[in-house]
């Protein structure tokens, strides 16, 4: 009896354990549901980024655009979720080792190291990088031009700090924050820079880097100091840390930008638009080059043109005032059409600003 | 009819009979010391009747009922507490939330903290308990801790009272105390059982003696008035046994380890005085007192331990100084006070521990390798010569009864020949044979011609080995004598302070 | 008793408790798969085919090991010196990082030297993080679990700012840049992961073994970490052994960061290891701090690492399980009365009293 109760109170213990470290299955009925899906026999695999997924970002979005290729094409895909960037090239090798995919996907710079080691073990093996630049033969990579991803947001701060939005205030200040200072996000920073003088050549663009991609707090502690000195409207490029920009725009009762996948619906009141990078998108892509037989080995880098960045303000209660629309629409038409080019550097920010104007 | 009825008990353990065919009674309102050496089977029996243990054959009654004890909380609802060697209290709280934890008196979903301590301090009031309820138990000194454990077993509702060797811990005036409390338990008709090897408390205290002898009883029941110290040490060991009794020393030689000047200030307080003391060879001097009055820290200056304020050491022609390492390599040998504190690593092997401290010699170690085969044969050569009694080298000290361990950190010291030897307790927690033997290694190691300083809280045994006696209070040697010229009254009164005498020798 | 001849068999109980609390740890872990609507036979199956069941998941599992055996050793060492080394993490760090610093400089050396270096560097800067602490605990007492945690977040955050600023390598990404090909270790077998590193584990924990049970450090490390006062009874300086158990401690974690970098990362990358140092502390408890077993509980945590890859790949069941298991295993080892009471083991007598 007393063994007895002893193993039930490891069991108990061991219950209690799991329900609060543990993350609901809900990936468990992936397979086998899609009864009226597509047939085919074509199968891919992803290597995730380290977080797994449940991180309403990176890693979530390429699931969805793998389950939208599934659904569209009846493509099934196996996926890791890694520990660590260590764990990457034992990922890509396992995938390559089995022989059963037709494609092998991987998320972000990262892998790069880990993905140019398989892929010279394996050189009939396809693989896609997304978010990164690689050439390879094997290796289609993809990335995007993080100037084009943000620049229209800037373009809505450079006009509603003018304007008389309710949230907005007298000064002509605006704010970003990135995560890490790294050359991408430093691209988006410049990208957001550009639009908010493009249409305001005086505002004045404060900027601040958080230091890591998972701290809230301390991003909300920047974006609270930030609107202390004046800023009503806030891009964060911070992942995780941005979560703290919006919980300060909502106390101070400002305006904020998310990036990445929509997050308007985060605080629908106070994030106005995202600059959103549609990594779901880019992973749909390539397995749809995959089923057309269209997979090319190479570089990609993709902008709002090809609809791999863009800018949204759906599911945001904040309607822009018409003026802005306007602007945003006619700037993205110039920009798709080739006729704006943004620039990359800081170094180039002042000159091109000088050059391109709004109103001119 | 009797409190406690226990016939016929077997334990049989994979190697031993534990017990065999052991019967035992208790009366109401008796106190019953249990006697046996360890290993005798005394724990084991009242481990049975406390259901710490199951036993393989025989019938327990308490108060004319055939019991069945599976555990100890049968044990507790049938009115058996048990006071171990080890408390088991919790240090951080107070007196009486030890005593009412998992039995505390409910108002509703509160404890009713008003009726607890008024039942605590009754019980207190009642058997001169002498403590107080409110202070923490990490405050009380042991002999407090171990009221604490009997008035809990007293507020459980414990009518038989099991206490395992309650005194071995104690002060002189704490077995004081701890008696005064047992006498009035007796009076309220509750029945005790003392579980000791201790011969002459025993005969203070009890009314009946039962004797274990490897597990058999060999006397049962005795009444005290009818038996002497030395017939129950002959019921325990199984012979006759010399205790206590002077040997002559004929071959006392000239001053060889000197003591000068020695003070030693500890956090701004004197805690040794300028001591002056110096032991000839092949001989031994005793150091008498009430423990707390500098024993401790004067063993930890003469062997390396702590470095005094003041004052020095001679040893032979030279002076010593440096640390225990030091000491050691200067041939002074230690038999440390507490043997699980400072002389074993009880969860090592006897080999490790039988060269601990002399594992650098180079028999035992060349160039960084310890010598495992030269250990080996000298620590068999030690087990036997000192007589462990142990399946094999390479047991766990811990495995090994008191005694046993207490010969291990004799065997280490005896081996290296040591020119000055630092006795601290040397057979506390000893049983009597263990202890008759290890008085005649020390009487052998005197007539080799060392210097041994003896420290015991014992004072037949430093009375009876001790070729002079110095007695510390306060820090201070109030006086040195030789061992006839001085008498137990005239040390009690230099112990307590009662009397400042200056040594009465030169 | 129908234990005893199984105890006899195992010949010491730690290695039963360990072995039953495994096996304790994958049934609890199964019950709780199958309430959760899983089939852990399947799941277990899984696990053993992609960590033991072809030579490309051997490979990885002794990947895996590879680090929790050092850190594993690192933190019984640490143990044996009274010390609980919680600072494994970031000793590796910073053997990670100065081997790999080391190795990505060209010294103009003959190769086989810059190699040699580059794996003594880390094994040193490891020791001397492990004696800073050690120091701080024999000079001013300081607490080693609180000064190992604020250590560890000292070097690690350290670590981070040099690779994304001084030491950072052209890209995205927060790393240095690749150690020379003369700096890494050799593989076993080509097309696979797996180098020499996992050898050097099984002799560190050789070696380990070796002092433990043949030298005076070894002898006074067991004689300090069991009963201290003792140790200072017996004049071993007590103070000088936690030293030196602490720089070893450290210099084994050190080994680790440098061998993972010299065979894994082949460059420092920001946040490279998923927590090996802390890992160690379940690895070595379930070797009940024997060497020997610590290669095997390394091997055995490095399987269910693999394997839960593995089940990551080929099916929808959920990794943490795999993760249970080990928090599972921690805690029946460190509850070693519970596990005596299920296997009857505390009827065994005590002494004989």
């Amino acid at each position: 009896m007393k063994k007895l109760f002893k193993l039930c109170l490891s069991l108990l213990l061991l219950t209690a354990l799991i329900g609060c470290g543990g993350k609901p299955a809900e990936t468990s009925t992936g397979e086998g549901e899609s009864t009226d899906a597509p047939k085919s026999d074509i199968k891919v695999a992803i290597v995730l980024s380290t977080g797994g997924l449940g991180d309403k970002n990176f890693n979530d979005m390429s699931y969805d655009g793998l389950t939208q290729a599934k659904e569209e094409f009846g493509v099934e895909f196996d996926y890791i979720e890694p520990a660590s960037a260590s764990d990457f090239e034992a990922g890509y090798r396992q995938f390559a080792d089995s022989g059963n995919y037709e494609l092998i996907i991987g998320l972000a710079a990262d892998q790069i190291d880990a993905l140019t080691a398989v892929a010279a073990d394996y050189p009939d093996q396809k693989f896609s990088l997304i978010d990164a630049p690689l050439e390879h033969p094997n290796v289609s990579a993809v990335s995007t031009k993080w100037q084009e991803q943000t620049f229209l947001c800037g373009v809505y701060a450079g006009l509603g700090t003018l304007s008389d939005m309710e949230k907005a205030n007298e000064d002509n200040v605006v704010g970003v924050i990135l995560g890490m200072d790294n050359p991408n996000l430093r691209k988006g920073v410049i990208g957001f820079m550009a639009g908010v003088r493009y249409v305001n050549p005086d505002a004045t663009v404060l900027e601040a880097v958080v230091g890591n991609f998972n701290d809230a707090n301390k991003g909300k502690e920047i974006a609270m100091s930030m609107y202390n000195q004046g800023a009503d409207f806030i891009q964060h490029i911070a992942g995780a840390s941005g979560l703290g920009v919006f919980t300060a725009a909502k106390e101070v009762d400002h305006y904020a930008f998310g990036v990445g996948g929509n997050q308007n619906a985060i605080e629908p009141d106070y994030i106005v638009a995202t600059s959103i990078r549609n990594v779901n998108e880019m992973v749909y892509n390539e397995v749809k080059s995959i089923v057309d037989g269209t997979w090319k080995e190479g570089l990609k880098i993709s902008g709002l043109k090809e609809d791999a960045v863009g800018y949204s303000n759906e599911f945001s209660n904040v309607t822009p005032p018409e003026e802005i629309a306007t602007a945003i629409e006619e700037t993205k038409a110039k920009i798709k059409s080739g006729e704006l080019v943004i620039c990359e550097t800081a170094e180039e920010l002042d000159a091109w600003v000088e050059a391109n104007q709004y109103n001119k | 009819m009797k409190s406690v009825e226990m016939v016929g008990i077997v334990k049989q353990y994979p190697n031993v009979k534990a017990l065999d065919h052991v019967s035992f009674s208790l009366s109401k309102g008796e106190i019953h010391s249990l006697l046996g050496e360890n290993g005798a089977g005394k724990s084991t029996l009242m481990k049975i009747l406390y259901g710490m243990t199951m036993m393989d054959e025989g019938s327990i009654s308490i108060n004319g009922e055939v019991v069945n004890i599976k555990s100890p909380k049968d044990a507790i609802e049938l009115g058996i507490g048990m006071v171990h060697q080890h408390f088991m209290l919790s240090p951080v709280m107070s007196v009486m939330e030890n005593i009412i934890v998992n039995n505390e008196p409910k108002q509703g979903l509160f404890v009713d903290e008003k009726k607890a301590k008024k039942e605590v301090q009754d019980l207190i009031d009642r058997f001169n308990f002498n403590i107080n309820a409110e202070s923490k138990v990490q405050n009380l000194s042991v002999g407090e801790q171990q009221r604490v454990e009997i008035l809990k077993a007293i507020y459980r509702g414990a009518n038989i009272l099991i206490l395992d060797e309650p005194t071995a811990v104690l002060t002189p005036q704490e077995v004081d105390e701890l008696f005064v409390i047992m006498s009035k338990l007796k009076e309220d008709n509750k029945s005790i059982i003392i579980i000791t090897h201790k011969l002459k408390e025993t005969l203070a205290i009890a009314d009946k003696i039962s004797v274990l002898r490897d597990g058999k009883m060999v006397k049962r029941d005795i009444p005290i008035k009818n038996v002497t110290v030395h017939d129950l040490a002959k019921f325990m060991v199984g012979r006759d046994v010399q205790l206590n009794v002077r040997r002559e020393n004929k071959n006392m030689g000239d001053v060889y380890f000197k003591v000068e000047n020695l003070s030693l200030e500890e956090k701004g307080i004197k805690v040794l005085k300028n001591i002056n003391f110096s032991i000839n060879s092949g001989e031994i001097l005793g150091i008498a007192g009430i423990e707390g009055n500098g024993q401790t820290e004067l063993i930890e200056v003469l062997t390396g331990l702590k470095k005094p304020t003041e004052g020095r050491f001679i040893k032979g022609d030279e002076e010593l100084t440096g640390d225990a390492e030091k000491f050691i390599k200067n041939k002074v040998g230690h038999i440390p006070e507490d043997r699980h504190l400072r002389g074993l690593v009880v969860d090592l092997p006897i080999e490790d521990n039988l060269i601990l401290g002399y594992h650098d010699k180079p028999e035992f170690m060349k160039n960084g390798l310890m010598q495992w085969k030269n250990i080996a044969s000298f620590s068999n050569k030690a087990i036997d010569d000192f007589m462990i009694k142990t399946p094999s080298k390479n047991e766990l000290v811990s495995s090994l009864s008191g005694g046993n361990q207490q010969k291990v950190v004799i065997a280490r010291v005896f081996e290296q020949n040591p020119d000055v030897l630092i006795a601290a307790q040397p057979t506390r927690g000893v049983d009597v044979g263990a202890t008759e033997y290890i008085h005649q290694e020390l009487y052998k190691l005197r007539d080799e011609g060392k210097s041994i300083l003896l420290i015991s809280a014992d004072l037949d045994e430093v009375r009876s080995l001790s070729d002079r006696i110095a007695v510390i209070y306060d820090g201070r040697i109030v006086s040195i004598n030789k061992a006839d010229e001085i008498d137990e009254l005239q040390l009690g009164l230099y112990m307590t302070g009662g009397k400042d005498g200056e040594s009465d020798e030169e | 008793m129908k234990n005893e001849k199984l105890l006899n068999l195992l010949n010491s109980s730690s290695v039963l408790i360990s072995f039953v609390s495994f096996v304790l740890a994958v049934l609890v872990s199964g019950v709780i798969m199958l309430l959760s609507g899983y089939d852990p036979l399947y799941a277990y199956s899984i696990i053993f085919e992609g960590s033991l069941g072809s030579l490309r998941a051997i490979s990885n599992t002794l990947i895996q090991a590879t680090p929790l055996i050092f850190t594993g050793l690192a933190f019984m060492i640490a143990k044996k010196a009274t010390m609980i080394n919680l600072g494994v993490e970031g000793q590796l760090y910073c053997g990670a990082l100065v081997s790999a610093i080391v190795g990505m400089t060209p010294l103009g050396l003959p190769g086989f030297l810059h190699f040699i270096i580059t794996l003594v560097s880390g094994v040193i800067a490891g020791a001397l993080a492990g004696a800073f602490i050690g120091f701080l605990k024999v000079k001013f007492g300081s607490n080693e679990v609180i000064t190992t945690t604020m250590t560890n977040f000292i070097i690690i955050n350290f670590c981070d700012y040099l690779v994304n600023y001084p030491l950072k390598s052209e890209g995205a990404v927060a790393q240095t840049d690749s150690m020379l090909p003369e700096t890494l270790l050799p593989k076993i077998l080509s097309s696979y992961q797996i180098t020499y590193a996992i050898v050097i584990a099984v002799i560190a924990a050789i070696v380990i073994k070796f002092i433990l049970d043949q030298t005076r450090f070894g002898y006074e490390i067991k004689v300090v970490g069991l009963n201290m006062i003792a140790g200072e009874t017996a004049g071993i300086h007590v103070k000088k052994i936690m030293m030196l158990g602490m720089s070893l401690s450290g210099s084994l974690a050190g080994l680790a960061g440098a061998t993972h970098v010299m065979s894994v990362g082949k460059r420092f990358i920001s946040g490279f290891s998923p927590g090996y140092g802390f890992s160690g502390i379940s690895v070595s408890a379930l070797a009940s701090d024997s060497p020997l077993g610590i290669i095997l509980a390394g091997i055995i945590f490095g399987a269910l690492k693999t394997g839960s890859m593995y089940l990551n790949m080929s099916s929808k069941i959920p990794t943490e399980f795999v993760s249970v298991i080990q928090a599972l295993v921690v805690i029946f080892v460190s509850a070693p009365l519970l596990i005596k009471s299920i296997i009857g083991l505390d009827r065994k007598p005590k002494g004989g009293k």
